[in-house]
């Protein structure tokens, strides 16, 4: 009798496994622990461990990892460490040392009546290779409906304004300088007559002014040829807002 | 700068976090976890059980607000693109228009007409906005592998290998990715500001940017010019002044003369 009899579902459980091992990849410690200790295992499924220690049964210990919190949680390569816990426990040193990697096993729990004693900490096993159940690759696409909805209609939209854009532009748009340019040559502007050098900064001085006193002269200063740095085509407001972000 | 400063900032969290719960955090640590991939007990967002108990039916109930939190990121770096692109605009247009003092060259327009030139492009050359959009596309796809909307399906193996017993979803995040990200941002800054502070504004005239007041200024030509926009145009002196001793500038498609320093036009 096994001592897992004693839990109804884990107990035959172990034994199939056990009866399967012969078709489980065989993996040497370091594949092992870095397949098992990789946060989220997906090509794997159950593994045992084989020690090459003498032991007196053929199952010292199981570990249930189906479901719940203990998905993905690679914390029982560390046991051997002791605690079980992820403080302590580095993959890499592990796998350094996969040559001297070992789990704990319970050598004793089939008590004199036959009826199975709790768990005890016990001694380590060293392990030897690994048997791992290669599992099937799944894949499958996830469609959300309602977001795909607001895809397509968000591309639509858009596209409708390219249109728009491209085939809408019946008046002439001012979208480049030149556009500007030839506008202001066509209707010129009375109110800039005698600006022959206003610049950008005289503007935003003045429109920012509380006063609003016309710029007398502004605009009309002597001139200096100087080659400017790029920055200077960008106004100091606009720098801090880029800047920032 | 700020959403480099907050991405290293949350990086720096991130990676204590892992520390504390004993996940190897040295260069070749964070190069195995990869990036794209989901750590366990890593993960932001609002991480639930999917799946409702009594029918077995997923329901995705954090679908929404995950995949929002997931690509929040992204639609900053949208945004910053605008950003960039406004920036880049401005300077070329500078450029531009500061390419017409005594060199007499056609207008770039919508609608060309005469000798006009069309736009082709609209303000930004290839050899800038090919570079932009491309680090972009990085910074989208690095971002997209840094923080993601995961779905876990478990799948049983147990005795008769069933069905998936339980599905979660979540945000993951991958210190990598963050690295990545983070590096080509900082690029992109460097880029921008190394772009807008080592290129050069010709000088003569002035810096009208944008204003419509100061390119109006720019467009008070000859008389006799009237059909200059559709011909080739300069801009310089094009003749007097309307006050005593100073001159005229604007655009002209006749002879334009230099500018001397310290003169007064108007």
């Amino acid at each position: 009798m096994s001592c897992f009899d004693y839990v109804p579902v884990e107990g035959p459980f172990v034994q199939q496994l056990q009866d399967n091992a012969t078709t489980y990849a065989r993996l040497d410690p370091e594949t092992c622990l870095k397949a098992y200790g990789s946060g989220y295992v997906s090509t794997y499924a159950n593994v045992l461990l084989v020690t090459n220690n003498t032991v007196s049964r053929n199952v010292l210990n199981w570990r249930p990892a189906n479901g719940g919190t203990d998905l993905g949680s690679d914390t029982w390569v560390c046991d051997g460490l002791g605690g079980g816990s992820r403080a302590g426990c580095y993959l890499n040193a592990l796998v350094a040392n996969a040559a001297d990697w070992t789990s704990p096993g319970y050598s004793v729990i089939l008590a004199a009546n036959e009826s199975c004693l709790p768990y005890k900490a016990d001694q380590m096993y060293h392990i030897d290779h690994c048997l791992a159940q290669a599992t099937p690759e799944f894949c499958s696409v996830f469609v959300s409906v309602p977001l795909l909805a607001v895809v397509v209609a968000c591309n639509v939209i858009k596209l409708v304004c390219l249109l728009i854009a491209l085939l809408g532009l019946r008046l002439n748009p001012l979208i480049t300088v030149g556009d500007a340019v030839q506008s202001f040559l066509s209707r010129p502007d009375t109110t800039t007559v005698g600006f022959g050098l206003l610049d950008a900064v005289t503007i935003d001085r003045w429109t920012k002014s509380r006063t609003r006193q016309a710029p007398v002269l502004a605009g009309q200063g002597p001139w200096r040829p100087q080659t400017r740095r790029g920055s200077a085509a960008i106004s100091r407001r606009r720098w801090l807002w880029c800047s920032i972000g | 700068m700020l959403a480099l400063a907050v991405s290293v900032s949350l990086l720096g969290a991130g990676l204590d976090s892992l520390k504390s719960s004993g996940i190897d955090t040295s260069a070749s640590g964070l190069l195995r976890l990869g990036v794209g991939k989901l750590i366990f007990e890593q993960t932001l967002g609002y991480w639930a059980d999917s799946t409702d108990s009594s029918s077995g039916q997923q329901i995705y109930s954090s679908l929404g607000a995950n995949i929002l939190i997931a690509n929040l990121p992204q639609l900053i770096v949208s945004a910053l693109y605008l950003l960039y692109n406004d920036l880049l605009t401005r300077l070329r247009l500078s450029v531009e228009w500061a390419s017409f003092y005594l060199t007499a060259h056609p207008l770039r327009v919508s609608v060309p007409q005469g000798q006009q030139r069309s736009t082709g492009f609209l303000q930004l050359p290839l050899w800038l906005n090919v570079p932009l959009l491309a680090m972009m596309a990085c910074l989208h796809w690095a971002i997209s592998q840094s923080i993601f909307y995961a779905l876990v399906l478990s799948v049983n193996y147990s005795v008769d290998g069933g069905p998936t017993d339980f599905t979660v979803d979540g945000v993951g995040w991958s210190p990598l990715g963050l690295i990545i990200s983070i590096a080509i941002g900082a690029a992109l800054v460097l880029l921008l500001w190394l772009v807008c502070f080592l290129s050069k504004i010709p000088g003569g005239m002035p810096v009208a940017r944008s204003c419509s007041a100061a390119i109006s200024a720019a467009c008070h030509g000859p008389e006799w010019d009237e059909e200059a926009p559709q011909k080739l145009l300069a801009w310089g002196v094009v003749g007097r002044g309307v006050a005593e001793g100073t001159q005229h500038t604007a655009f002209s498609s006749g002879d334009v003369q230099p500018l001397s320093e310290g003169g007064i036009y108007t």
